[in-house]
């Protein structure tokens, strides 16, 4: 429907990084006279300014007055950059569009592909992945959107058909506009422990925009143990099906005698034993009951969710949420071996972060990191050959929470102390493992251990 | 997306009427002469398998409306009730029959318990399955019980004595174990006791394992137990490729036996040949095929289950029936479903067709 609008059109993408290079480059295709802007010098945006000038498109870092001058037709904004820049208050004055990256995927989407998101404070990933891989279980062509692989527009502008199955965090739900999932799921809502009421009504507001535009005869999956969402579903236009790991529903999703079960309109829909759950933890079960109950809303056959459910063990090393301790919840993303991905893991929790970072650093610049750091991470667990660069850039924010350790047994220790309850400990290094690990997987395998370990030494 | 309701599955609406067709036509073809002579009507058994039939039609396309889910909690009771039928056949109420009991009733209505037995049989498994999915693999908590169960109920019918009915239930009820996920030693287990139980069935009857022996080389009693194998065989040799013609066969004038029940299909391979009993194979397999795409297609573990036993239930014991028929398999006296002449087969049937067709409205796949 917008693919032949945008030809012609003028737009400005904003934030050159993964994304918003994707983003450039599809709008590119489509015919679309587009202009980057990202407000790092040419040199430091390095090789996405020499993709984007092998297409013609100008790269810009200041916004002369003879761009704003002849009037934007759109805006897309990268995620991760702040809404606070001075050209969104230009653009709200000049009445011209902006969306972001999961908007723009969205109006590239062939009208034959589903789209099913997820949002949530935690658990979105391994959701989304448990969702997608039950529909791929079924036979469907089922994608994954999100933080793993693929830029979203990059997938969505190429599939002719299928289901896409897609993570959104309440960030990139602020930039979207017509965006409507077949299904969307509600995960849960954390309150924000520094207890900033506004921002938390922000972030509400939020994540009701990931059903704004559905129509009746979509599906809402809620999960009906947060009371935040239970308000929430009441504005919802789609049906809404409430999802529960605690209590047994009127009508929704939840465990029966040790069996998922649907209870619709006074049936019990038996759907597999909850026994098949191969994933620990009872976040895990919100988790499976969100993606099972999506997936059995979308189609799916129970015989094939009872398959999935039995042979899904998680994404490992990546978004890995490996235990919940004293209200701390220990997450490995020992995958993430680049500024670029660590970014995508700090955005995506709204809770403090307390971050554990280093390693051999690729080649990358850590500038941007050190800002989404400054912004996200409460405090920060240094270690590995990269750890003097990290400081490096760090120290030229304000950021100063910042811990030295000489190896990973340390930085956990460290971590621990230094969390409190409603905290994350994230691994997500942003550097290889290669200095002291043959293998990302090894470091994420020694961080679970880690992590369960203080969790049985504390039940001694 | 789930949860609309769509029509139900076409192609199995259509089988079913096909079957049901060709049977009403081949009944009337089959009796039509012995009735006439017998009942001064030619008309006589297709009048009557001409009302079951529309009754049948009524009642499946109401069970067709009905959500299955609802029918979840009529299983123990039906269960219970067709045990009780089972168990009045068997008491002076029975009605005998070519030295059978197997029907109950008073004058022109009557009705055999076990067709209602099989129904009630696979609805009640489906049901306490669906509970019991998760002790499946155990042997005391999940295959036990069934076991007990399938015993008891195979047993009241071998007090009628109908050794057919009882390994066509066994059988299903078997299958339906293979579909909940039972395991594989399980089951093997269960075979070969079964086929244990069976041999020791034909052994203890006299008159079973004269048909035994007989099965083995018909032609060696061409007078007594082989007689009918070798009628059988007689038609379905002299249809060839294309049959003498609808209506033109000659072993429904007194020589084979059962003609317009447990041989129709004799009947049917001499008058419309090797492609008209082919047709028949084919709707029966086309029918299987609807039947367990609707179970794996099913929203839930009970629609799953239920359709899985009630297509088995239809199909095998059709495919028992074609294999008594063409000599492959020992007489049993079963009836071929849709085609056979028999009232409450026929109806219990189309009862299960019903609900495989409300199965299918709630599929996602189309």
């Amino acid at each position: 429907m917008y693919n032949g609008m945008i030809a012609g059109q003028k737009v400005l993408v904003v934030g050159l990084a993964r994304s918003g290079l994707a983003a450039a480059q599809s709008l590119h295709k489509l015919g679309a006279q587009v202009i980057g802007y990202d407000q790092k010098s040419l040199d430091e945006l390095g090789t996405a300014v020499k993709e984007l000038e092998q297409l013609d498109i100008p790269v810009v870092n200041q916004l002369q007055s003879d761009i704003m001058n002849e009037s934007l037709d759109l805006i897309v904004v990268s995620p991760g950059v702040p809404l606070s820049l001075p050209v969104f208050d230009w653009a709200r004055s000049q009445g011209v569009p902006v969306i972001g990256e999961l908007e723009l995927a969205y109006r590239l989407k062939n009208p034959k592909v589903d789209l099913l998101a997820v949002t949530g404070t935690n658990g979105k990933t391994t959701t989304t992945a448990l969702l997608r891989y039950i529909l791929e279980k079924n036979g469907y062509a089922a994608y994954y959107g999100g933080n793993i692989g693929l830029a979203l527009t990059n997938l969505l502008e190429k599939l002719t058909e299928g289901v896409v199955a897609v993570e959104v965090s309440s960030f990139q739900l602020e930039t979207v506009d017509q965006f409507r999932p077949s299904i969307c799921g509600l995960l849960n809502i954390t309150p924000d422990h520094l207890d900033r009421h506004k921002t938390m009504q922000a972030y509400i507001e939020a994540k009701s925009r990931i059903f704004k535009q559905q129509k009746p005869g979509d599906f809402a999956v809620f999960n009906f143990d947060d009371p935040y969402l239970r308000q929430l579903a009441e504005k919802c236009p789609a049906t809404v099906v409430y999802f529960s790991a605690q209590h047994q529903l009127p009508e929704g999703f939840f465990i029966d005698q040790n069996i998922i079960v649907y209870r619709h309109e006074g049936q019990d829909i038996q759907i597999c034993p909850a026994g098949d759950i191969r994933l620990r933890g009872q976040h895990n079960l919100e988790n499976v009951l969100c993606a099972v109950a999506m997936s059995y809303l979308y189609g799916a056959r129970p015989a094939m969710i009872s398959d999935a459910l039995k042979t899904f063990t998680g994404v490992r090393h990546r978004m890995e949420e490996v235990i919940y301790h004293q209200g701390v919840l220990y997450v490995n993303d020992s995958k993430a071996t680049n500024p670029d991905s660590a970014i995508k893991a700090l955005q995506s929790f709204n809770q403090p972060v307390v971050l554990i970072a280093g390693g051999r650093n690729k080649g990358s610049d850590f500038a941007e990191f050190a800002q989404v750091i400054e912004e996200r991470v409460r405090e920060l667990v240094i270690l590995g050959e990269a750890r003097q660069e990290i400081k490096d850039a760090v120290m030229k924010t304000s950021f100063r929470n910042i811990h030295e350790v000489n190896d990973l047994n340390e930085a956990v220790a460290v971590a621990y102390q230094l969390a409190v309850a409603g905290d994350v400990v994230l691994l997500s290094p942003a550097c290889a493992s290669w200095d002291q690990f043959p293998s990302y997987e090894h470091r994420g395998d020694l961080f679970c251990e880690l992590a369960r370990s203080l969790a049985e030494k504390s039940q001694d | 997306m789930r949860l609309r309701k769509g029509p139900p599955d076409f192609i199995l609406f259509i089988t079913t009427l096909l079957l049901i067709g060709i049977g009403l036509v081949m009944v009337f073809s089959s009796s039509a002469v012995t009735s006439n002579i017998w009942y001064d009507d030619a008309y006589f058994y297709f009048k009557r398998q001409l009302i079951w039939a529309l009754i049948g039609l009524v009642c499946m396309l109401v069970v067709m409306k009905i959500n299955y889910l609802r029918i979840r909690d009529l299983a123990i009771p039906l269960m219970i009730f067709a045990l009780l039928c089972l168990i009045l056949v068997v008491t002076p109420l029975g009605i005998e029959a070519k030295g059978a009991t197997r029907s109950l009733g008073v004058g022109f209505l009557r009705f055999s318990p076990s067709e209602l037995a099989k129904v009630a049989m696979v609805l009640f498994l489906a049901k306490t399955m669906e509970v019991n999915i998760e002790h499946i693999k155990s042997f005391t908590k999940g295959i036990l019980p069934y076991l007990i169960l399938i015993a008891l109920v195979c047993g009241l019918i071998m007090l009628q004595p109908d050794l057919g009915t009882s390994f066509a239930i066994a059988g299903t009820a078997f299958f339906m174990l293979l579909a909940a996920g039972a395991r594989w030693s399980h089951l093997g287990l269960i075979a070969v006791s079964g086929a244990g139980l069976v041999a020791a069935a034909i052994a203890v009857a006299p008159y079973r394992m004269e048909r035994f022996i007989a099965f083995l080389d018909p032609w060696k009693y061409p007078t007594d137990e082989g007689f009918q194998t070798i009628q059988s065989l007689y038609a379905l040799g002299s249809g060839g490729l294309f049959g003498m013609g609808l209506g033109r066969s000659r072993q429904k004038f007194f020589y084979l036996p059962e003609q317009h029940t447990d041989f129709i299909f004799a009947i049917l391979g001499e008058e419309l040949g090797f492609l008209g009993a082919f047709l028949v194979i084919c709707l029966f397999v086309l029918f299987a095929w609807r039947g367990f795409r609707i179970a794996i297609n099913a929203p839930d573990t009970f629609g799953s289950l239920l359709a899985t036993g009630l297509t088995i239930m239809i199909v095998f014991q059709a495919a028992i029936n074609i294999g008594v028929v063409s000599g492959a398999l020992p007489v049993t006296g079963i009836t071929l479903p849709f085609i056979s002449y028999g009232g409450s087969s026929l109806l219990f049937t189309m009862m299960g067709v019903g609900f495989l067709l409300n199965i299918s409205r709630y599929s996602t796949y189309r």
